[in-house]
């Protein structure tokens, strides 16, 4: 049985999964004429702090209003889904990682922001992340969906397989 | 309204986080072919949001009765070799996007310096615009290397009608913000005063959608650099 990091919860199965997702992207469309898209949104907290001209586009400062409260609202989701799933608790559990590589809490820190250097700047440059290009891009049948998704799938197998089958086996 | 974004992103966040969408062991496993689950969720998603597309073009308005702004994301070389970056970045910390959102609220405590990484990538991206678009092929500065690029393809049943999301096609705005490369400040300067002439993206258009593109269409679309 499949079990999460979270409380060992149970995952939905994958075809609910699935189809909750696709929910959220056809009704904020349809509700809210929203394309679906989360890492345009880092780009929305930027625009907070960093004053260069691409974060003061008149087309990224339009969509904070509802790109901000969308970001928020996903931290309350994963809150709200540890709270009523077996409590909510502070933890650096990061399941395989932990067990093939037992890295102490700074290592941790140094190779997940090493990783989200690499988050924020690739999906930016590719114009998308997985809800953008992914979700929404192929579903739209977009070139640029494609090729984005083709891209960070194969760089995400190469490098989880260099990690995991090589480095792990050392 | 703010209100209704947030619980968007609230269903979301629970979508996200009870499929397992943002579990490091899931996402290593996806990468490892050793789990189907990520494969059945992206797939079933896009299988179902596919149709669901094709329906809202057909009707081409949205609940409240705005035309359906559905523009492409443009194509350029960023998107492969940012999506290797991605990719790796993926694999290493084994979220995306929202699912780092997710493990934060989770109470992941080592998401908080992936979410510290994104923001410093994303925030270094900005600032290196200027420098990487002309390397890159990406759009002007003032639509960014994801946004605002319209083009129709495909008649959906005749009743579209998309309009422009994108920022309206203003030389003097392009030039000034300090888009880079001579390319681009031309294109931008080449480009009609008036933003509703019929602005073509990603090229010429084929013959059949040229032909489709005619008639009673309203076309509003920034440019886009050729591919």
């Amino acid at each position: 049985m499949k079990q999460l990091i979270l409380n060992g919860i149970t995952p939905y199965h994958w075809a609910w999964g699935g189809a909750g997702v696709a929910l959220v992207t056809l009704s904020l469309l349809y509700l809210t004429n929203k394309r679906l898209g989360v890492s345009t949104g880092f780009e929305s907290v930027c625009s907070l702090v960093v004053k260069a001209p691409y974060f003061r586009r008149a087309a990224l400062l339009s969509s904070n209003g509802w790109r901000l409260p969308m970001l928020v609202g996903l931290v309350l989701g994963g809150a709200l889904s540890a709270v009523l799933g077996g409590g909510w608790a502070p933890t650096w559990n990061a399941g395989m990682l932990d067990t093939v590589f037992a890295l102490g809490p700074a290592a941790k820190v140094a190779l997940m922001f090493g990783g989200g250097l690499l988050v924020g700047f690739g999906t930016r440059l590719a114009g998308g992340c997985t809800s953008g290009h992914g979700i929404f891009g192929l579903s739209n049948f977009e070139p640029s969906g494609l090729v984005s998704t083709l891209s960070f799938m194969a760089a995400g197998v190469v490098t989880t397989n260099i990690v995991y089958r090589v480095l792990g086996a050392l | 309204m703010q209100a209704v974004y947030l619980l968007f992103g609230v269903v979301f966040g629970w979508t996200l986080s009870r499929s397992g969408a943002g579990d490091y062991d899931l996402i290593q496993k996806m990468f490892l072919f050793q789990d189907f689950q990520l494969y059945g969720i992206i797939g079933t998603a896009v299988a179902i949001t596919a149709p669901g597309l094709y329906l809202m073009k057909r009707r081409g308005r949205t609940a409240g009765g705005a035309p359906v702004a559905l523009g492409e994301k443009p194509r350029h070389r960023g998107n492969v070799v940012g999506g290797i970056l991605f990719g790796i970045g993926w694999s290493i910390t084994g979220m995306c996007p929202g699912p780092i959102l997710v493990n934060i609220g989770e109470g992941k405590l080592y998401a908080l310096a992936a979410l510290a990484g994104t923001l410093v990538g994303a925030a270094l991206f900005g600032t290196s615009y200027p420098r990487l678009a002309p390397k890159l092929g990406l759009p002007p500065l003032a639509q960014g290397a994801g946004g605002g690029c319209l083009r129709r393809r495909w008649a959906w049943g005749g009743r579209v009608d998309w309009r422009g999301t994108a920022a309206p096609v203003d030389a003097g705005a392009g030039a000034s913000a300090g888009v880079a490369g001579a390319r681009h400040r031309r294109r931008l300067t080449a480009a009609p005063a008036d933003s509703g002439a019929a602005q073509r993206c990603g090229g010429a258009l084929r013959p059949r959608q040229r032909r489709l593109a005619r008639g009673a269409w309203d076309f509003a679309i920034a440019p886009c650099v050729p591919r």
